[in-house]
């Protein structure tokens, strides 16, 4: 009984529930999606026994050309936006983290950053209007390009991470054995950064095929996204086609942070060992 | 050892200056070590022997100075054009490669052929005593054999130089003990300049032709492990290098071969002129602990004290004499001495000083 | 004196590697909002563009009322002042909220053995990983009038009739919240993780109780944390679109719609929305500005 008191100073009454209540709503509304997309009755709010046919619907309705169109441009999108700033990143990292210190080297971080720091809508503001200015036609490329600087800061910062707990002696080891600084980063610190970039690949991709707010503004008219396509039917309100492509989505966001999940693990205990 | 031989300079550093912003690291540090030479870098912590040997790996930029390895001019050339190779302090094996991988890495870099790279591989695993480790993961290993792997990866390339940064300081005492030896004795068969670097007194003693002490950047002596010893440059050197009893003092008379320094105020020493010090010059007396004999009081000595404190050592027992002027003085007893008084706190006793091994330091 | 020395091994490739992300960013966002700092000094066109003539006109109508044909003397137009501060009072409610919730939910993740702690923060950060949107709407759904909330608080017997929260300031708190609510538990976690419970120890030693153990020793400690937290929540709630656009309906605006709406359709007014935006990326820099001043004076003490 000793023990348990003393184990009391870290310890306060009330903590645990709360933590159970955050676990509650942030859970509780994704649940009942997940079970409202197997509802059989075309009304939302009555339970009508266990279907698939929103499925069905979503695959093979009246929209599903529509849908596959959007998530098609979702998906080929964010694996080029996510390829082309995990690779931006990774550079940058290695260039912020092992080149010494020096003049501007805050600035420089701010200014990786900054995609985080400026908020969503203005980005997406800032991003309609240059590119009307300059008469690029918005479409596809506009929010590629848009995607690209936006996932930068999300891939940087885990490789960065990565990059500060990986000791310098690595590389520098490699170069003391006769390899160029591109060996010594291939055959090195390359393997060893690997999970860090793994993370910030999956990071980006996810932000890139979740954005709303800078795609609606510079998609342009004709080109749609899985979420703007989403958005677009809910203004006419909620239909339970709708609930089962969420519920697709929720299922690909959580394949995506487990899959992150357990490649961030194996890293770690790779590096204790 | 180089004596009988013509001793070639391998690596000569001349007035090295480095800084890091406003700090200075190293203030012109100059040195030649020769060719086979277990050279030691001796200092504590911060002191810039850390600091030399990355220069020398091409890890660090010099601010001023030459660096030459083998007559060359080495001072702009990058780590990886450098035929020096280091075992880092903490080994820094690449993780994701095996044992064998790792030692072979330096090889596949300068672009020799599989063969030849296999050969020497499993030649310098066989050095090390790992020759069945070689398909391990570097994390499937004590610290005694990453610590062997490291020096195979080192040596396999046969650098000119090798450089040793406190490759012993994350083993144990017993494992260290053992290593000493076998990194001698690798260091004879291979037959390369060792720069090893430690803050382990007792490592440099033992183990090095000769040590470089440094202190705050500076280099304060240079030479072989009894000169360093039994003849201090200054007062760091004696306080570093093993244990002194240092004591302020004036040069009461002397000549160029032998000098009288005051003790206390009735007592003086006379010892070798190993300075050059004259009458009236201010210092320190270093006296060793070891060089004095407890006695009897009364037993035709001259010099009397009364027991302060006592320590025993295992092998020795270190005694605190507190002398009439109140000037304390420690003294180094073996155990294993039958004939030595056995001492008690309080006791008067009478101390004999083996007055040819103290000197006398102005500095 | 390894402490003293940066890390260098790709000193001389420092410019060449960081160029293609300093040439995005700069060319694709910094060029694009001093783009859009020009537009907020331009003319409306009619038909949703601008004319390049220098006009205050947006910050004019932002913060004047001039009569229906701009002749009257100018009194102070609160419409849009009153948006902004809306949009303020509601981020901070909404960071309140996830402070209240958040704080102990990373203190008791923290104090858990590490299996546990993975455990929980995984379950904390699933959420983050999916859709916003798809949040928002899922939010929505739940608690619509006749939505499974009202639905099932009535079959229990707690309610007659359906509480009317879709549409209300309450209903974009709570939006806010959930969408950004693990913001607010990863900090806090990661300073609480790092705290030296032997400083608990020390306190209860002195004879000081749970309660002031935790406000004058471990709330002092992992201030950083709550703050970066606080900042993390409220900087984008400030901006939010999905949360007021769906869950406040039109009464409800927010910057974030205000600012939306003058870039959609005809009766749009793209040097209004750019001006708006600008005021609101001020906004945030003075947050973040005063975020940078905090983090640089807890560097000094340490």
């Amino acid at each position: 009984m000793k023990a348990k008191a003393l184990d009391q100073i870290k310890r306060y009454p009330g903590f645990f529930p709360m933590a159970v209540l955050c676990l509650f709503l942030l859970y509780t509304p994704l649940i009942i999606v997940m079970i409202y997309s197997f509802n059989d009755s075309p009304s939302i709010t009555l339970w009508g026994g266990f279907s698939l046919r929103w499925y069905d619907d979503v695959f093979f309705g009246l929209e599903a050309t529509k849908l596959r169109k959007a998530a098609w441009n979702s998906v080929t999108i964010a694996v080029m936006a996510s390829i082309c700033a995990t690779t931006i990143s990774t550079a940058a990292a290695v260039a912020m983290v092992r080149s010494g210190a020096w003049r501007g080297k805050t600035a420089s971080f701010a200014v990786l950053n900054l995609p985080i720091m400026v908020p969503e809508i203005v980005t997406a503001v800032a991003t309609l209007i240059f590119f009307s200015t300059i008469g690029f036609k918005a479409g596809y490329a506009t929010i590629l390009v848009a995607h690209v600087v936006f996932c930068i800061p999300f891939a940087y910062l885990p490789i960065a991470a990565r990059l500060q707990g990986i000791d310098s002696n690595y590389e520098q080891a490699a170069l003391d054995l006769y390899a160029t600084r591109w060996q010594a980063f291939k055959r090195v610190l390359f393997p060893l950064l690997a999970p860090g970039i793994i993370s910030g690949f999956l990071l980006a991709f996810i932000i890139s095929l979740d954005d709303f707010i800078i795609t609606n503004f510079v998609k342009g008219a004709g080109v749609e996204t899985l979420p703007t396509a989403i958005f677009g039917a809910i203004r006419q309100g909620i239909k339970p086609n709708i609930m089962a492509i969420s519920t697709l989505m929720l299922l690909v966001s959580i394949l995506f942070v487990t899959v992150s999940y357990f490649v961030g693990r194996i890293g770690e205990t790779k590096q204790e060992g | 050892m180089t004596q009988g031989k013509q001793a070639n300079v391998a690596v000569a550093a001349n007035s090295l200056f480095k800084n890091y912003g406003s700090v200075e690291a190293l203030k012109d540090v100059s040195l030649s070590i020769n060719d086979n030479e277990f050279f030691t870098l001796l200092g504590p912590s911060g002191c810039g022997k850390t600091t030399l040997l990355r220069i020398i790996a091409g890890f660090e930029a010099i601010t001023a100075g030459t660096l030459f390895l083998h007559g060359k001019n080495i001072a702009d050339l990058p780590a990886n054009k450098r035929p020096v190779n280091t075992v880092f302090q903490s080994y820094s094996l690449f993780p994701h490669m095996t044992v064998a991988d790792n030692v072979g890495f330096g090889l596949e870099m300068q672009g020799k052929d599989k063969k030849q790279i296999k050969r020497r591989t499993a030649e310098m695993l066989e050095l090390v005593q790992l020759g069945s480790y070689a398909d391990r993961k570097p994390s499937q290993l004590s610290g005694g054999q990453q610590q062997r792997v490291a020096l195979a990866r080192a040596l396999a390339p046969q650098p000119e130089v090798l450089l040793l940064d406190e490759p012993l300081s994350a083993l144990d005492l017993k494992l260290r003990k053992a290593m000493r030896i076998e990194l001698q004795q690798i260091q004879e068969n291979a037959g390369i300049t060792f720069i090893f670097v430690t803050h382990d007194q007792e490592e440099a003693l033992t183990m090095s032709d000769r040590i470089a002490v440094m202190s705050q950047g500076e280099l304060q002596q240079l030479g072989t492990a009894t000169d360093i010893y039994q003849e201090p440059k200054n007062k760091f050197v004696a306080d570093f290098i093993g244990e002194s009893n240092l004591v302020a003092t004036t040069v009461l008379s002397g000549d160029s071969t032998s000098i009288q320094c005051k003790l206390t105020d009735r007592i003086s020493i006379i010892m070798p002129n190993a300075q050059g010090a004259a009458r009236g010059d201010q210092g320190q007396l270093c006296i060793r602990p070891e060089r004095i004999r407890l006695s009897n009081a009364g037993e035709s000595s001259n010099l009397e004290g009364v027991v302060d404190g006592i320590m025993y050592l295992g092998t020795d027992t270190q005694v605190i004499v507190k002398l009439d002027d109140r000037q304390t003085l420690g003294v180094r007893t073996q155990n294993a001495d039958n004939d030595r008084p056995i001492v008690e706190v309080g006791q008067r006793v009478g101390l004999h000083i083996d007055e040819s091994s103290c000197r006398f330091l102005a500095v | 004196m390894s402490g003293l020395v940066e890390k260098s091994s790709f000193g001389g490739l420092r410019k060449p590697l960081l160029l293609p992300a300093w040439v995005m960013i700069g060319f694709f966002l910094i060029i694009p909002v001093l783009t859009m700092l020009v537009y907020s000094f331009l003319t409306k066109e009619f038909r949703g563009g601008v004319l390049w003539e220098f006009s205050l006109a947006a910050y004019d109508q932002f913060f004047f009322d001039r009569g229906l044909f701009g002749d009257e003397p100018p009194k102070i137009e609160w419409t849009y002042i009153n948006i902004f501060w809306r949009s303020i009072v509601q981020a901070s409610v909404a960071t309140i909220i996830c402070l209240v919730i958040g704080f102990p939910t990373a203190y008791f993740i923290a104090t858990r053995s590490p299996k546990t702690r993975n455990i929980w923060l995984f379950l904390i950060t699933v959420p983050y990983w999916v859709n916003l949107l798809i949040r928002t709407v899922s939010m929505k759904f739940l608690i619509r009038d006749t939505g499974p909330l009202n639905h099932w608080l009535m079959q229990v017997g707690l309610i007659d009739s359906p509480i009317h929260m879709i549409n209300t300031n309450f209903a974009v708190q709570l939006g806010l919240f959930y969408s950004y609510l693990p913001f607010m538990v990863l900090p806090i976690y990661a300073s609480v993780e790092r705290y030296n419970f032997s400083l608990s120890e020390a306190s209860a030693d002195l004879y000081a109780g749970r309660w002031t153990t935790l406000r004058r020793i471990v709330l002092p400690a992992v201030k950083p944390g709550i703050i970066a937290g606080c900042i993390l929540v409220f900087v984008p709630s400030l901006g939010a679109f999905l949360a007021p656009d769906l869950l406040g309906g039109a009464k409800n605006f927010m910057i974030g719609t205000l600012i939306e709406e003058q870039f959609k359709g005809a009766a749009g007014n793209w040097p209004f929305g750019a001006a708006a935006s600008m005021l609101l990326l001020s906004l945030v820099l003075v947050v973040l500005l005063f975020y940078a001043r905090s983090q640089s004076k807890q560097a000094l003490h340490h």
